[in-house]
């Protein structure tokens, strides 16, 4: 009997402890809930914009709930909207391959004024077909796109400088420049790499490439620039110092250092004004949006300036750094330049000052391809050993902290970079690639929760088949020790993302397009004023949307073979009513046209027969009646071409 | 008399803000308008969000509410000019009779404008068109203060102007009580 109670009693021993760790971890589920919880009707602090990857568009959350707010499509082709099917949108995706409905970006950059982001316009790369997207935060559209020529694949990409003066390009795969058809067993030596700087007006945000640096045939793979004592220089880390064209994960992989490509913007500029430059012939495409005519407008270019390093001493330098370097990022204070070494265990920081005086004493370990390359230990600021396992990016807080994310070990690691204290660490879920804090790679970052951007999701979600969703995580950083307070899911594959304070894009916001500022060429601003017009084989139908009827709403006189476009303007001018518009068979989408917006979706019917067309966004308690017919007769019929609505015949 | 003079000024200035600010105000909230939307009545049109309260008013096939169908608003801005110059001339005179048949005018003028207010909101809520989508029982939309209208709260009020030209009444009838308690002492 003795036995039995004291089993009875270690169980209930026991118990009552799981019963006080468990209410100990409900009360921090608890507190953690209250964190990120907001309220019906409320809004978020802040706007997260995190990359799509592969599905080549942005996500859009809200921090610190989560929320997904938008999907804005930049590379990729929507049929939610029509982006990339409306005929005003698809000249946005023109490059010098043709239309390219598709593609991989990773890097959002904010626009910034004095080295703090501003809330006007949004860049993201194009890493499979080089191009740097611009998306405006007032409509949250994509309104500006430049591709990269002389590139094999943007990756460091669109890091931008202190006052937007530009944004950078650098090419992660180097190839014959200018094209051609070559052995790929010539690489080294033959192939070239690009750092590319192109410019943003400061007025409209239209971009422009300023000019391009012809560089050693590495691999460029992540940047970013100065600001404050650093603003006039941009780095980029590249790895392959080796050059190796296969098997790069060893390969590439042999040197103990690789460089960070420190680039003296400022002194190529002078350069270019010394005439350093020379133009070189090559096919490229810049598509940008005329917010007057509300269509894309693709313009074919034809040259660039290259400049050379061996022409323009002083405008780039290599720093050795630890082994295949991944991100690189400057402290808001602008001296200390960190790069994440993924494939060594010591981390190193660089120092912006020692750098200008190992440049100006001439502290140099060799050259490589005649750019001078920095000795080492003339621009180390410190070594942190042991810090994790594979770190790739750092953000930074405003109390002298970094936050390194670490791929291998899972998990973020907290640092001074002054000293290189390890002050804490937090497991993440799983295999962290960048990560983000609002403005953490600015000079203000506002500081108070850190998003985790995960690689693997495994368990950490309902399951939905073999193909998952992505896994961020939100970290409050306001305490000594970061505190893990939500898992989200994103869509894609973010890479990097940025954040910043909600009121800087709230306060921009477009709510319609007033229809007096409506110039479309196709636009009807009136139900006066519909009509239907053919020309040959093209019938352009001037139509117009408003609660809860088309005009015209019945059409006939279309025959087999013609091309039929229908433009359709949104008459609303009240905020949230978009009207969609879809036609049977149509081969494209649908289209959906917000207030005072014109947009044109291309149909061509295959059979005579009567085709049904109907707006496609619930607009209001009659939208299920908000349809229409289109009569399309054989080929050579002689069906009169006329059009009504409201009962009333126009013609 | 004094008095008078600077009371038959106030009128004038009132009568005058009619020009600068609307007469009457309506607002409109519904569950889908959490900001609201908003008529002004001015002296010689409607503005605010009347294209979105027309959209709104076609369901139950309400008549587009628009400025150029009322003689009103070319009456008022004239009818307002001959008060302004009528009270600015009792002003200066202080005679009896100017004020006196100003008041009453005014008076006269503002009841029959009530009236006919009223009658146009009683055409706008009755003459609906039969083949609306949605058939609704007529209705009056109010003269002043709230009422409920379907998915719709509506509050009228008179707005600055309108209440200048209360104000102008006001000054107007104590002008004249003042005048005829002065004419009583002499007598």
């Amino acid at each position: 009997m003795r036995g039995w109670s004291w089993k009875w009693g270690m169980l209930v021993a026991v118990a009552a402890l799981t019963m006080v760790g468990a209410t100990k971890v409900r009360k921090l589920a608890r507190d953690a809930a209250k964190k990120v919880y907001v309220a019906p009707g409320e809004h978020d602090e802040f706007y997260a914009f995190m990359s799509g990857g592969f599905n080549g568009q942005i996500g859009v959350h809200g921090l610190p709930s989560g929320r997904l707010l938008k999907i804005v499509p930049v590379f990729s082709v929507n049929p939610e909207n029509g982006y990339g099917y409306s005929e005003e949108t698809k000249p946005m995706l023109m490059t010098s391959q043709g239309f390219v409905p598709w593609d991989d970006t990773h890097h959002p950059e904010l626009s910034q004024t004095n080295g703090v982001p501003d809330g006007r316009w949004l860049f993201i790369n194009a890493n499979n077909t080089p191009r740097i997207a611009r998306i405006d935060l007032a409509t949250f559209h994509t309104v500006d796109i430049i591709e990269i020529p002389n590139s094999g694949g943007n990756h460091p990409s669109p890091f931008i400088t202190q006052n937007s003066e530009y944004v950078v390009a650098g090419t992660r795969f180097s190839v014959p420049i200018p094209q051609k058809d070559m052995p790929i067993s010539k690489y080294k030596g033959n192939f070239k790499g690009t750092l590319t700087f192109v410019k943003v007006d400061p007025q409209t945000g239209m971009m422009d490439i300023g000019f391009q640096i012809l560089v050693p045939g590495f691999d460029y793979d992540l940047a970013h620039c100065g600001k404050g004592p650093s603003h006039g220089w941009c780095f980029f880390t590249s790895y392959n110092s080796e050059e190796a064209y296969s098997l790069l994960e060893r390969h590439a992989s042999q040197k103990d250092k690789d460089y960070i490509a420190a680039v003296n913007w400022k002194r190529a500029e002078a350069c270019l004004k010394e005439g350093k430059g020379e133009k070189m012939r090559v096919t490229y495409y810049h598509n940008y949006w005329d917010e007057e005519k509300q269509m894309a407008i693709s313009e074919k270019k034809t040259s660039v300036t290259i400049l050379r390093p061996e022409k323009c001493e002083g405008m780039i330098y290599y720093i050795p750094t630890p082994k295949s370097p991944h991100g690189v990022d400057v402290d808001p204070s602008g001296e200390y330049i960190i790069p994440g070494g993924k494939l060594s265990a010591t981390i190193s920081v660089f120092s912006f000052s020692k750098m200008i005086n190992a440049i100006k004493n001439k502290q140099f370990a060799g050259e490589e391809y005649g750019i001078p390359v920095l000795k080492y230990e003339a621009v180390l600021h410190k070594e942190v050993p042991n810090l994790c396992l594979g770190p790739l990016h750092n953000e930074f807080d405003t109390r002298g902290n970094v936050y390194t994310s670490c791929f291998i070990s899972s998990e973020v690691v907290k640092w001074r970079y002054e000293d290189g204290k390890i002050l804490d660490r937090i497991p993440v879920y799983y295999s962290i690639g960048h990560l983000m804090i609002p403005g953490g790679d600015s000079r203000k970052p506002w500081d108070k929760y850190l998003v985790a951007l995960n690689k693997i999701t495994k368990d950490r979600y309902l399951p939905t088949g073999p193909e998952l969703a992505q896994s961020a995580q939100l970290i409050d950083i306001t305490g000594d020790k970061m505190e893990m307070l939500l898992d989200f899911p994103t869509m894609g594959e973010p890479h990097y993302a940025q954040g910043i304070k909600a009121d800087l894009v709230t306060q921009r916001q477009v709510k319609i397009y007033p229809l007096e500022k409506n110039h479309h060429p196709y636009a009807v601003k009136s139900q006066d004023a519909v009509k239907v017009v053919r020309k040959g084989r093209r019938v352009d139908v001037y139509m117009t949307a408003i609660r809860t009827h088309f005009a015209p709403d019945n059409i006939e006189g279309i025959r087999v073979g013609d091309t039929v476009y229908f433009h359709v303007t949104n008459l609303e001018q009240d905020w949230d009513i978009p009207h969609g518009f879809a036609v049977y068979g149509a081969q494209n989408a649908n289209i959906l046209i917000m207030p005072g917006q014109t947009l044109t979706l291309k149909w061509v019917p295959k059979a005579p027969g009567v085709y049904p067309f109907y707006c496609t966004d619930f607009c209001s308690a009659l939208h299920q009646e908000m349809q229409g017919y289109v009569r399309v007769s054989p080929r050579n019929a002689k069906t009169k071409l006329y059009w009504y609505w409201a009962g009333q015949e126009q013609k | 008399m004094k008095w008078v003079r600077i009371l038959m000024v106030v009128a004038a200035i009132g009568v005058a803000s009619a020009y600068v600010f609307p007469l009457w105000t309506y607002k409109l909230d519904a569950p889908q308008y959490p900001e609201g939307l908003v008529m002004y009545i001015k002296a010689n049109r409607v503005a605010g969000d009347v294209d979105k309260i027309d959209i709104v008013n076609h369901y139950i096939g309400m008549k587009p509410i628009e400025s150029t169908q009322f003689l009103e608003f070319k009456v008022f801005p004239i009818a307002f000019a001959v008060f302004i110059l009528w009270a600015l001339l009792a002003a200066w005179s202080g005679a009896f009779k100017l004020v006196a048949s100003w008041v009453l005018t005014y008076t006269l003028f503002a009841l029959v404008s009530l009236v006919d207010f009223y009658k146009w909101l009683y055409h706008y809520g009755h003459d609906l068109d039969p083949s609306a989508a949605i058939r609704i029982e007529p209705f009056t939309p109010p003269l002043i203060g709230p009422k409920e209208l379907l998915n719709f709260y509506v509050e009228a009020w008179p707005h600055a102007g309108g209440l200048g030209l209360i104000v102008a009444a006001a000054a107007g009838w104590l002008a004249l009580i003042l005048l005829w308690r002065a004419r009583r002492q002499e007598a």
